[in-house]
């Protein structure tokens, strides 16, 4: 088993040229060719189930994913979310994309504040956590506080938009030979992650369209949307209040009981009802990751 | 006599000009400064861009241990922040920097570098925890240890990588700077690779080539 240390230092090293991140495409195939002879080897001798096989190449497929981050990772994410087009296993395995991923260095983010907001990080908050809290395909949430508000800082990792292209011309293939996803699924999700990838770019729009969302859905019940700062945002830094709570997907494993299953999956309902009937507007991005349900049963 | 005046009219002229000035009498009727306290100061224009450099360098440093101390930065963090301050800096003199270093000719160009190379190795020697790898250092000729490490090795490749980083904000060079610095951290700590400094030793003392 991979220990910590390894998984950092994984994490830590983002192959950002064509040609790097084409090797770890490749390497990556080489890898899983690797488990399938493994695989039918042993089973000369004894049944090993499908299921661990995909569960095997799952995890390689995500470890390479991992180190590329960005669209790459992105893309695991969203095939995570469909429970129709990938085995079980792989579900569980990219699932993780949705709320855990690698760390920045902190003095990339103490240059980041100074190259985006022209301010280091003192002179906008009294407190700022050195390791991330959360991590997401694109970026990763530190927890600040400013005169006791608690805040989420989420940054971007370097050269994310300009890498967006070749990625998605680089997992192609993997998509379709190691996942064997349809043809047509395939341009569905392709042409989907490359447009939300650039539009997720830049947090500006994020933050703005946030803005629009929380003032139309105020009157939902049982829905809380953060407030954004714009003061403490930029292209590549989006600040948010932050929120106590339990991913949804942890939430739904501790075994609420019916009534409160109830009250979250009717805010849910009433959310995007409200967003495609009347605001003609779509939250992008709803994976399980995105939604917590906090102490008081609101989501 | 002020450096900083000399140092932006120097580079804003090399810039704008794409040669260096033809005399001394040139540049200083160009930046209005007097000839013989530019005689006095920098004596040739070698020295100008050599000081640059060192000038720099020796700011960030500066800043940097600032920022070490305040932060309780770990030798790695250290290490990060003086390769992401550097190209920070670099940044004032960016136009310059390409005009006088195109990517073809760096290597030409060394002698602009030496000083700050020897400042750059003099100063972060103890970023390399590794016994084995000192140990080697110490075995190595000194003029060539005082100008050379592998850390230099990998802020050139990362000078390199901004020279030609065309990315909105060098988004490119601050991912070199984590996977150089990374790397060069991994390695010192990595068991393999002593295993492959001692194997080397040990060849080196049986005088039989492998």
């Amino acid at each position: 088993m991979e220990n910590e240390n390894d998984k950092e230092k994984s994490y830590d090293s983002i192959p950002t040229s064509k040609v790097q991140r084409a090797m770890k495409v490749m390497g990556t195939g080489v890898k899983i060719g690797g488990n399938y002879v493994a695989h039918y080897s042993k089973n000369l001798f004894r049944e090993q189930s499908k299921e661990a096989l995909h569960e095997k190449n799952a995890e390689t497929v995500f470890e390479a994913l991992g180190e590329m981050k960005g669209s790459a990772l992105k893309m695991a994410q969203m095939l995570s979310m469909d429970e129709f087009t990938l085995p079980e296993s792989y579900q569980k395995v990219f699932q993780q994309a949705q709320h855990n991923a690698p760390p920045l260095s902190f003095p990339l983010i103490q240059k980041t504040f100074r190259s985006q907001l022209k301010k280091d990080i003192p002179e906008l908050f009294d407190t700022f956590s050195r390791e991330a809290i959360h991590a997401a395909s694109i970026g990763q949430v530190h927890l600040a506080t400013k005169n006791a508000h608690r805040y989420a800082v989420k940054v971007q990792y370097p050269g994310v938009a300009d890498s967006i292209a070749s990625d998605i011309r680089l997992m192609r293939p993997i998509a379709q030979k190691v996942l064997n996803v349809p043809q047509n699924e395939l341009d569905f999700y392709i042409s989907e992650v490359q447009s939300t990838l650039i539009e997720e770019t830049d947090y500006l729009h994020e933050l703005e369209m946030a803005e629009t969302l929380k003032k139309a859905c105020l009157e939902i019940p049982n829905l809380h949307i953060p407030s954004y700062h714009r003061e403490l945002s930029s292209e590549r830094v989006l600040t948010m209040d932050w929120v106590d709570g339990t991913l949804l997907t942890e939430w739904l494993e501790s075994h609420p009981d019916e009534a409160q299953k109830k009250q979250i999956a009717q805010a849910i309902w009433d959310t995007f009802l409200f967003q495609i009937q009347e605001l003609g507007l779509v939250h992008a991005d709803p994976h399980p990751g995105n939604f917590i349900v906090r102490e008081d049963g609101t989501l | 006599m002020e450096k900083s005046p000399v140092f932006k009219a120097y580079t804003e002229f090399v810039w704008l000009n794409n040669r260096e000035p033809h005399s001394i009498a040139e540049f200083c009727t160009y930046a209005n400064i007097d000839p013989v306290a530019f005689k006095t100061t920098f004596g040739q224009f070698k020295n100008i861009r050599q000081q640059l450099l060192t000038t720099v360098f020796d700011e960030v440093w500066e800043r940097v241990e600032q920022a070490a101390a305040e932060n309780d930065y770990s030798l790695r963090e250290k290490c990060l922040a003086l390769f992401f301050t550097l190209a920070e800096a670099f940044g004032a003199y960016r136009d310059y920097l390409k005009t006088r270093y195109p990517l073809k000719e760096l290597g030409a160009l060394v002698e602009d570098w030496r000083p700050f190379n020897k400042l750059f190795v003099a100063k972060t020697q103890h970023f390399q925890q590794n016994e084995r790898v000192n140990w080697l250092r110490d075995k190595l000729p000194g003029k060539l240890t005082d100008e050379v490490s592998s850390l230099l090795m990998g802020w050139n490749y990362v000078f390199r990588v901004w020279l030609a980083d065309e990315s909105e904000e060098q988004a490119t060079t601050d991912a070199a700077i984590e996977k150089t610095v990374h790397l060069y951290f991994d390695l010192s700590e990595n068991k393999q690779f002593e295993k492959v400094l001692d194997f080397g030793k040990f060849i080196a003392t049986t005088k039989v080539r492998l």
